[in-house]
C-alpha cells in the first residue's frame, strides 16, 4: 500500500520550538539565536555585549557547545544567568535541548535571552529554536564567499555581523563582495560590520537589541 | 518600555547535560525525525514493513542525499523500516516577483526578476523538507 504523508519532517522539532517561542513571549525575552563557524567570535561578542548593555537590561545566556564549558566560564564574572548545553555529538542545539535549558532558567528576571549555537555555518540554520531572530557572525578571516557556500545559514538569518573588521586590511576579504552575496541570499539581510576588539560598530549592534528589547510589539513575523 | 533592571547575582552556572545519540551532522537529526513519522504513520495504518519512502528536499537545506541515506539506514536498523529505499528528490530553487508575479528558476543565487529585473521577490521552493509518502506492505 501507498502511505500519504506530504509531512514536514522537522515538524515536531518546529512544535517545540514555537512552545519556546510562546514561553519566552509570556515573559517578554526577546530571543537571538547567535550562529557562526567555530572562532567567528560569538562567545566575545556576547561578552562584549554584556560589557555595554548589562546595566541596561537583564541578560542571559546559553551556551551550546559539543563538549567543553569553557564559553559559559568565560561568562562567569558577570553574574547573569547562564545555561551551558553540551550537546554530546551533536553539531548543532534542537528546539528540544533548549526546551530543556529554559526550564533551568528563571524566565521572569530576563529582558534578553542569547542563545550561542554550536560553531558551525551548516546545521544550526535547519533547527529553529525559539529566536525571535538568528544572527549569524561572519568573520573577515573566513572570506567573503561564505554566504553563497552556505546560504541557509544567510537566508534564515535577519541580522549578519561582519566581524573582525580591525583585521580586514590584512586579508583578501572584500566588504562589497560578502554584502552583495550575502543579500543575494537574502535581499532582507541587515548587515553591520563590527570589531570586537576597537568597538567599530558596536554602536549600532546595541541599537539593533534596545530597539527590540525596549519595544515588546515590535516582533517579528518570522 | 521594558524593563530596565540591573543585574542581579544568580550565583553559579548550571549545567544541563543532553546527549543525543548518533553522529555529527544534520542529516542525522532529520533521518531519525524521518523515521519517526514514517514509523508512526506505518503503526497507524498496520503496516508491517516499510519498502520505499519519497522525500522533497529544497536545494536551500543543503541535503547531501548519501549522507541522507546513509544515517536513515543506521537509525532505522532495528525498526520497521530498515531496509527501505530513500528516493530523495532536490527541488530547484524558485522564485516569485512580488511586482509582476512571475515565477523563476534562481539560479547562481541570482534573486533577480527576468521580466521586470526588480529584486523585490520571494523565494517559492528551495526551502522545504518533505516526507511525501511511502509504500509498505
Ligand atoms: N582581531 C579580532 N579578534 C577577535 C574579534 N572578535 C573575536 N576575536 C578573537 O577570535 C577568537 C575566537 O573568538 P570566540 O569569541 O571564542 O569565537 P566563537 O565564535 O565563540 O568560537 P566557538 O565558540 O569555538 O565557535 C578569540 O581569540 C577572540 O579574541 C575581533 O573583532 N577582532
Ligand atoms: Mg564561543
Ligand atoms: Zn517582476
Amino acid at each position: 500500500m501507498k502511505i500519504k504523508v506530504m509531512d514536514d519532517i522537522l515538524r515536531a522539532n518546529d512544535a517545540i520550538a514555537r512552545d519556546n517561542r510562546n514561553r519566552l513571549d509570556e515573559h517578554g525575552v526577546f530571543t537571538i539565536n547567535l550562529m557562526s563557524s567555530p572562532g567567528a567570535g560569538k562567545t566575545t561578542l556576547i561578552e562584549k555585549t554584556l560589557d555595554r548593555l548589562g546595566m541596561r537590561c537583564r541578560v542571559g545566556v546559553i551556551e551550546g557547545d559539543i563538549e567543553t564549558s569553557r564559553d559559559a566560564e568565560r561568562l562567569e564574572g558577570y553574574g547573569i544567568q547562564v545555561i551551558q548545553l553540551q550537546t554530546g555529538s551533536s553539531c548543532h542545539l534542537d528546539a528540544n535541548m533548549v526546551s530543556q535549558a529554559l526550564g533551568e532558567l528563571d524566565l521572569k528576571k530576563l529582558d534578553l535571552l542569547i542563545i550561542e549555537n554550536v560553531g558551525n555555518l551548516v546545521c544550526p540554520a535547519e533547527f529553529k529554536i525559539g529566536e525571535d531572530h538568528k544572527v549569524v557572525v561572519l568573520s573577515v578571516t573566513e572570506g567573503d564567499e561564505k554566504p553563497l557556500k552556505y546560504p541557509l545559514m544567510f537566508r534564515e538569518s535577519s541580522l549578519l555581523l561582519i566581524n573582525k573588521m580591525d583585521l580586514v586590511e590584512h586579508t583578501n576579504f572584500n566588504i562589497q563582495e560578502a554584502r552583495q552575496n550575502a543579500l543575494k541570499v537574502n535581499p532582507q539581510l541587515e548587515i553591520i560590520e563590527i570589531s570586537c576588539t576597537d568597538d567599530q560598530g558596536l554602536e549600532e549592534w546595541d541599537r539593533w537589541l534596545l530597539n527590540r528589547i525596549t519595544v515588546p510589539s515590535d516582533t517579528p513575523t518570522t | 518600555m521594558g524593563p530596565l533592571a540591573p543585574q542581579s547575582d544568580n550565583g553559579p552556572i548550571r549545567y544541563t547535560h543532553y546527549l543525543t545519540k548518533g553522529l555529527i551532522m544534520h542529516e542525522m537529526s532529520i533521518a531519525q525525525s524521518l523515521l519517526d513519522i514514517v514509523t508512526s504513520e506505518a503503526s497507524r495504518h498496520n503496516a508491517k514493513k516499510v519498502v520505499r519512502i519519497r522525500v522533497r528536499a529544497g536545494e536551500l537545506r543543503g541535503i547531501v542525499p548519501a549522507h541522507l541515506n546513509h544515517f536513515f539506514q543506521f537509525v532505522s536498523k532495528d525498526s520497521i523500516a530498515a531496509g527501505a529505499e530513500l528516493d530523495i528528490e532536490i527541488l530547484p530553487v524558485k522564485a516569485r516577483c512580488n511586482p509582476c508575479d512571475t515565477i523563476f528558476d534562481v539560479e547562481d543565487f541570482n534573486y533577480q526578476c527576468p521580466q521586470c529585473k526588480d529584486k523585490d521577490v520571494e523565494t517559492v521552493q528551495g526551502l522545504e523538507l518533505m516526507v511525501q509518502d511511502f509504500e509498505a506492505c
